[in-house]
C-alpha cells in the first residue's frame, strides 16, 4: 500500500512549540483524511528545529467509491409530486430506480461516486491544514498573507508505493513543492532530493540531522553519559531542559565545561537556574557535593577544532552571567533581610490595595492567628511572616523570579536568623504544583495559609474572582494549596472565621488606597475609615460606629454598617470557592464517594477542611457497617413522610413533641431513645468525636424500626398525627447534627 | 591581492562598523547615517519605525547611537553602558534567504558558522512605545546573544503588509566576542597600528561618567516633565495641521517630537521620578503619538499603499 510523507521546512521552530505541533500534525492530518473516507496502517510526526514531517504508511491509493441513495415518492404518486423529486435530485425519469416495498413500488435516485485518487484529495487536504494550523503564535513574512509559526520554507508532500511516490503538487501561497529538502544547516547545506518516509529519514541521517525527537533526545542523552564517564562527574537531571535542547539542535554534540572556581561558592539554585535560564545549560557536580562545578552545553555543530572555539565562548559567556549573579549575591547579602523591608512599602501589590508593606503587615497578624491555631511557636511564625517577601526586593531575585523564597532563605540564614525562620521563608511558598509537597513545619504552614488566604480575601474584597478559564492571580491554585497545608498535616483552623476578619484589613487597605487618591479632603475620610476598620477587625462593633459617627456628613455610618455585612457576605462567598474545589480534591485525589463528601461539606466543614477529612474518613467506615444501612432507611423513611406532610400543610414540625399525647409503647420508646441519643451526640461532638456520635445514632435504628412497624403516623386523630410527626422531626433534626443523612445514597 | 584586504575579518570596533555596511551594501542596501536625535534603539529612526509602514519596498542599513540613561554605570561597568551602538539593517519585503544574507554577514566579521554555535532562539519583540511587535529570535553566537532577528508584524499599531526583516547587531557586545575583549573599554576603537591607536575607553569612558551623573542626579526633572508636555503638544499641533486639505502631511516632523517624548520619559525614569503605575500610563502617551504619527505617514504620498 501507499506511503505519505510530508514535509513542512522553516526557519527555527521555537522548541517549547514543537510537541504540540507534532501531535496538531498527526492529529489534523488523520482527521482530514478521514473525512475523506481515508486511513493509515500507522503514522508519526517528527519535529526538528527546522521542520514539522508526517511519514504515514498503508493508505489506500484511492478513496471507496460511495453510493448515495435517496428514496422518493411512490410509483403510483401524483406527477407533481415525481416531477419535484426529479428537480431536488437532478435525474431524469428513467435513471431512478424502481424498488417493491410493502405496500408498491417507490422511486429511489441511486447516485454512485467512484472513488477518488487519495493524491488528489492530499492536494486539497494539506493546504487547508496547513492554512488552519493552530500554532500558538504566527507569524505573516514577505508579501504572503499566509501565516506560519515563521516563514515556511518548502513542503514535500510524496505519495505512492514505496520508490515510486510522486510529488502531489500542493499549492500554498508561493511556497515552493517537491521532493527536495535540505539537511543540516553547516554540514550538509545543500539540497536532497527524497523518494519516500524511509529515505527521507537515511538521507537526513546522511545529512547530519536526526529527525525523531526521540531518537534525538536519546542520542543527546547518550553522548552526555559516554562523555561524563571519564569525567567523574554526575548531571543534575533536568527533563524539561531535556526536552527544550531536544528542540534546539537537530545534531546534538553535548560539550563539557568548567565552572570557574571563584563561581563555584554561589548558592547551587543560583548556577543552575543562571546556566539553565540564560544559556540552556545542565548543572554538573561530583556525586555527593552540593556545589555545581562544570556544566554541560548542547551545540549543534561539530566544528574541525574539536570544538574548542565553541568550548572558550561558552565559559566566556558563563564568566559574564555568573560576575553578575555574584554581584547581585553578595550586593544582596551586604543588604540584611530586615533592612529591605521598607522597601516593600515602594512595591506595588495591587494598584487597588496598596504596597507589599502593607500585605506583610496583614501576613504577620494573620499567620500568626494561624499559627497559634496549627500550635507552632509564635515568635518563629512572626519573624518568618515578616521576612517572608523580604527577597522579592533582592537583586537576586529581581534577576530570577523563579528563586523567591529559595533565596530569602539563604539570605536569613547568612544573617543569621533562627534555622526556623529561615526554613519557613523558603518553605511558605510550598506547594508550588500539584507534585509538590506541602510545608513540613507548623510556622511554614502558618506562614503559607497565611499567603493564600490574603490573597484571596484580598481580591475578592475587590471583586477579582476567577471567571471560567480566567484566574490570572491564580486564585484557584491558592485555595487547593490552603486545602492541601491542612488537610495533610490535619491542620485545624477555622478558615470562615479568620476570612470574615480578615476582610477587614483587606478593605482598609483599599480604603486607603482609594481615599488618598482624592487628596486633603480624602485624607480626613481615610483616616476615619481606617479607625472604623480597625475596630470592626478588633470586634468593637460599638467603638466602630462611634468612630464613623465622627464623619461630617454620617454617609461612613451607613458605609461602616455595609463592610460589617460584606464580612459576612464575602467569608460566606469565599467558602463556597472552597467547598467546589474541596469537593474536587475529597472526591478525585482522595477517592471519597460523592455523597459521603456531599454528606460532610453541606454541614459547612469546608470552613475546617482537616475537620471534613475526618468526617468523610468515619462516615466511610460507618458506612461500611450494616446497622448503618438500616439506619440510613429509617432515616430516609422519616425524612420523607415529613417532606410530604411539610409540603402539604407547608408548616414545619419542629417544635418539640408531647409525650402526653404518646399512645404507643413505641412512641414512647423512641422518645426514651431520641433523650438518650442526644445526650451521647451532644457530648461526642463536643469533643469532635464523630464516630462516637455516628455510632450513638445507630441506637435510633430498633426503636425507629418499631415505630414504624407498630404506630400509623398519619392518624385520623390531628392532634396525634402532629405529635408523631414533630416526634420524627426531631429525630430528623437529631441526626443531621452528625452528617447530611440527606445526601447520602442507601 | 586587494580582495584579500577586502575580505580580512575586522581587527577593531571602526573595522566591524565598515565590514557590516560594505557586507550590506554589496547586497543592495542604502547605507544611512544615524538618525540626529537621542533614541532608545536603532529602531526608532525613521527609516525603520515609518518605512515599515505602507507598501514601498526598502532596504537600508545604519549604525544608530543609542541612549538608555537607565543603563549607565559611571564607567565603573565592563558590560553596560548608557551610550552604545546598534547596526540596524531593514529589508522591506523581508526576502526568503534572509537568514543565510545574516549568517554571511557573521561569516565576514568573522564568526564562522562552522566553526561557533549559531542558534536562533525563539524571542518575541515588542515595543509597547511604539504599538509594534514582530517574530523572530535573539541570535546566539556560542551561548551569547550577538543580534535580534525580526520580522515586523505591526507598527503605530498597522499591520505591516509587506513585512519586514529587521536584523540588530549589539556592536559593543559582538565587537568583545569577535575581539575576545573582556572590558568594553579595552575594545580597539581603531587600528592598533595606528599612530594614535585608540580604545573605546578613550573615545567614551569620560562621557559615560558625564552622563551617568547628569542622567542619575542632576538632570532638571522639573524641566523634563514640561519638555515632555512640549513635545507631546507639539506633534499633536503637527498632526492636526497636517489635516488641513490639499496640505502637506507633516509626517516626520510629527514623530521627531515623539521620539523626543520618548526619551525625555528614558531620562525620566532613570531619574527614579516616575512611579510603577505612572510609568505605564507615560509609555500609553508614547504609544498614541507613535500610532497618530503612522497614521499621518500612510496619508503621504512616501507611506500610501500603491494600491490606494
Amino acid at each position: 500500500m501507499p506511503d505519505l510523507l510530508l514535509e513542512l521546512l522553516s526557519e527555527e521552530i521555537p522548541a517549547r512549540m514543537q510537541k504540540r505541533a507534532r501531535e496538531d500534525l498527526h492529529r489534523l492530518m488523520e482527521a482530514e483524511l478521514k473525512a475523506a473516507g481515508l486511513e493509515w496502517r500507522v503514522a508519526r510526526a517528527f519535529s526538528t528545529p527546522r521542520r514539522l514531517a508526517l511519514a504515514a504508511f498503508g493508505l489506500p491509493a484511492e478513496t471507496a467509491a460511495q453510493t448515495e441513495e435517496r428514496k422518493g415518492p411512490r410509483v403510483d404518486a401524483p406527477e407533481a409530486a415525481i416531477e419535484g423529486f426529479l428537480r431536488s435530485t437532478g435525474l431524469t425519469l428513467d435513471e431512478l430506480e424502481v424498488r417493491p416495498d410493502d405496500r408498491g413500488a417507490v422511486y429511489f435516485a441511486v447516485k454512485r461516486k467512484p472513488g477518488r485518487a487519495t493524491a488528489e484529495a492530499l492536494q486539497e487536504i494539506v493546504p487547508r491544514v496547513i492554512q488552519s494550523f493552530p500554532w500558538p503564535k504566527s507569524m505573516r513574512w514577505g508579501s504572503g498573507t499566509l501565516r506560519w509559526v515563521r516563514p515556511l520554507r518548502s513542503i514535500i508532500c510524496l505519495f505512492g508505493e514505496k520508490g515510486a511516490a510522486q510529488v502531489v503538487p500542493v499549492e500554498v501561497e508561493n511556497v515552493p513543492y517537491g521532493r527536495t529538502t535540505y539537511g543540516h544547516r553547516v554540514h550538509a547545506p545543500g539540497p536532497i532530493e527524497v523518494s519516500g518516509p524511509e529515505d527521507y529519514v537515511e538521507k537526513l541521517a546522511r545529512a547530519f540531522v536526526v529527525l525523531d525527537q526521540d531518537a534525538r533526545r536519546k542520542y543527546l542523552t547518550d553522548q552526555i553519559a559516554a562523555k561524563l564517564a571519564s569525567s567523574g562527574l554526575e548531571m543534575l537531571p533536568d527533563e524539561a531542559l531535556t526536552e527544550e535542547v531536544t528542540g534546539l539542535v537537530e545534531w546534538p554534540n553535548p560539550l563539557i565545561g568548567r565552572v570557574d572556581p571563584e563561581f563555584q561558592e554561589l548558592p547551587p539554585e543560583v548556577l543552575q537556574t543562571s546556566m539553565r535560564e540564560h544559556q540552556k545549560y545542565f548543572s554538573l557536580r561530583k556525586p555527593g557535593e552540593e556545589k555545581i562545578s562544570g556544566f554541560v552545553a548542547a551545540a549543534n555543530l561539530r566544528p574541525q577544532d574539536g570544538g574548542a572555539k565553541m568550548l572558550a565562548g561558552y565559559e566566556r559567556v558563563l564568566r559574564a552571567r555568573l560576575s553578575d549573579a555574584r554581584f547581585f549575591w553578595e550586593n544582596d547579602l551586604a543588604t540584611p533581610l530586615d533592612s529591605r523591608l521598607d522597601r516593600l512599602n515602594h512595591i506595588v501589590f495591587h494598584a487597588r490595595l496598596g504596597a507589599q508593606g502593607d500585605r506583610v503587615a496583614r501576613l504577620r497578624a494573620l499567620a500568626g492567628e494561624l499559627g497559634e491555631a496549627f500550635g507552632a511557636d509564635p515568635e518563629i511564625v512572626d519573624r518568618a511572616a515578616l521576612l517572608a517577601k523580604a527577597d522579592l526586593v533582592s537583586d537576586m531575585v529581581g534577576e530570577f523570579p523563579e528563586l523567591q523564597g529559595r533565596m530569602g532563605r539563604r539570605y536569613a540564614e547568612a544573617a543569621g536568623e533562627d534555622p526556623q525562620v529561615a526554613e519557613a521563608i523558603e518553605e511558605h511558598y510550598r506547594p508550588v504544583g500539584a507534585q509538590d509537597r506541602t510545608p513540613a513545619s507548623a510556622a511554614a504552614a502558618a506562614v503559607a495559609v497565611a499567603d493564600r488566604l490574603d490573597l484571596l480575601v484580598c481580591f475578592w474584597t475587590i471583586d477579582e474572582k476567577p471567571t471560567g478559564s480566567k484566574d490570572p492571580f491564580g486564585l484557584r491554585r491558592a485555595a487547593v494549596g490552603i486545602l492541601r497545608i491542612m488537610m495533610e498535616n490535619a491542620r485545624r483552623a477555622d478558615l470562615e472565621e479568620l476570612a470574615e476578619r480578615h476582610y477587614f484589613l483587606a478593605e482598609r487597605a483599599r480604603q486607603h488606597v482609594e481615599q488618598s487618591e482624592r487628596g486633603a479632603e480624602g485624607a480626613v475620610r481615610r483616616n476615619l475609615s481606617v479607625r472604623v476598620l480597625d475596630r470592626l477587625y478588633e470586634g468593637d462593633e460599638a467603638a466602630a460606629m462611634t468612630a464613623a459617627d465622627l464623619d461630617r456628613d454620617k454617609s461612613l455610618g451607613v458605609l461602616a454598617r455595609g463592610w460589617k455585612e460584606k464580612s459576612l457576605a464575602l467569608s460566606h462567598d469565599l467558602m463556597g470557592f472552597f467547598t467546589d474545589r474541596l469537593t474536587a480534591l475529597m472526591r478525585d485525589e482522595m477517592g471519597f464517594r460523592h455523597d459521603v463528601v456531599s454528606a460532610v461539606l453541606n454541614q459547612g466543614s469546608a470552613r475546617d477542611p482537616a475537620l471534613a477529612m475526618i468526617q468523610a474518613r468515619m462516615l466511610t467506615e460507618f458506612l461500611l457497617q450494616s446497622e448503618s444501612q438500616n439506619l440510613l432507611a429509617a432515616y430516609k423513611r422519616a425524612a420523607n413522610i415529613l417532606r410530604a406532610e411539610e409540603r402539604k400543610e407547608s408548616v414545619d414540625f419542629s417544635r418539640h413533641p408531647d409525650p402526653a399525647l404518646y399512645q404507643h409503647p413505641a412512641e414512647k420508646a423512641l422518645h426514651e431513645a431520641a433523650n438518650i441519643v442526644e445526650a451521647q451526640t451532644q457530648l461526642a461532638l463536643k469533643g469532635e468525636d464523630f464516630q462516637g456520635a455516628l455510632m450513638a445514632m445507630t441506637r435510633l435504628r430498633e426503636p425507629l424500626d418499631d415505630f414504624f412497624r407498630d404506630v400509623t403516623v398519619n392518624s385520623d386523630d390531628p392532634a396525634l398525627r402532629r405529635n408523631r410527626l414533630r416526634l420524627l422531626s426531631r429525630l430528623r433534626a437529631l441526626m443531621l447534627e452528625a452528617a447530611d443523612f440527606d445526601a447520602l445514597e442507601g | 591581492m586587494p580582495n584579500a584586504q577586502v575580505n580580512a575579518p575586522p581587527r577593531c570596533f571602526q573595522d566591524l562598523i565598515l565590514t557590516l555596511s560594505r557586507y550590506w551594501a554589496s547586497r543592495g542596501c542604502a547605507i544611512l547615517q544615524p538618525y540626529d536625535m537621542e533614541v532608545g534603539a536603532g529602531t526608532f529612526h525613521p527609516a525603520t519605525t515609518l518605512r515599515s509602514l505602507g507598501a514601498k519596498p526598502w532596504a537600508a542599513a545604519y549604525v544608530q547611537p543609542s541612549r538608555r540613561p537607565k543603563d549607565g554605570r559611571y564607567g565603573e561597568n565592563p558590560n553596560r553602558l548608557q551610550h552604545y551602538y546598534q547596526y540596524q539593517v531593514i529589508l522591506k519585503p523581508s526576502p526568503p534567504d534572509l537568514q543565510e544574507r545574516y549568517l554571511g554577514s557573521l561569516r565576514a566579521i568573522g564568526l564562522d558558522p562552522s566553526e561557533h554555535d549559531v542558534r536562533f532562539v525563539e524571542d518575541d519583540w515588542e515595543s509597547p512605545t511604539l504599538g509594534a511587535w514582530g517574530l523572530g529570535w535573539e541570535v546566539w553566537c556560542d551561548g551569547m546573544e550577538v543580534s535580534q532577528y525580526t520580522y515586523f508584524q505591526q507598527v503605530g499599531g498597522h499591520d505591516c503588509r509587506p513585512v519586514s526583516g529587521e536584523l540588530t547587531y549589539g556592536l559593543e557586545r559582538l565587537a568583545m566576542y569577535v575581539f575576545g575583549v573582556e572590558n568594553v573599554y579595552d575594545l580597539p576603537f581603531n587600528s592598533p597600528d595606528s599612530p594614535v591607536p585608540l580604545k573605546y575607553g578613550d573615545v567614551f569612558l569620560q562621557t559615560e561618567r558625564e552622563y551617568s551623573r547628569w542622567n542619575f542626579e542632576v538632570a532638571d526633572t522639573e524641566m523634563l516633565f514640561q519638555h515632555f508636555l512640549d513635545a507631546e503638544a507639539e506633534c499633536g499641533r503637527i498632526l492636526a495641521a497636517s489635516l488641513e486639505e490639499g496640505s502637506i502631511v507633516m509626517a516626520h516632523p510629527a514623530y521627531d517630537q515623539c521620539i523626543k517624548a520618548s526619551h525625555v520619559f528614558n531620562l525620566l525614569d532613570a531619574r527614579g521620578v516616575i512611579s510603577v503605575t505612572e510609568r505605564q500610563a507615560y509609555i500609553a502617551r508614547v504609544r498614541a503619538l507613535a500610532k497618530a504619527c503612522a497614521d499621518a505617514y500612510l496619508r503621504t504620498p512616501q507611506g500610501a499603499d500603491e494600491a490606494v
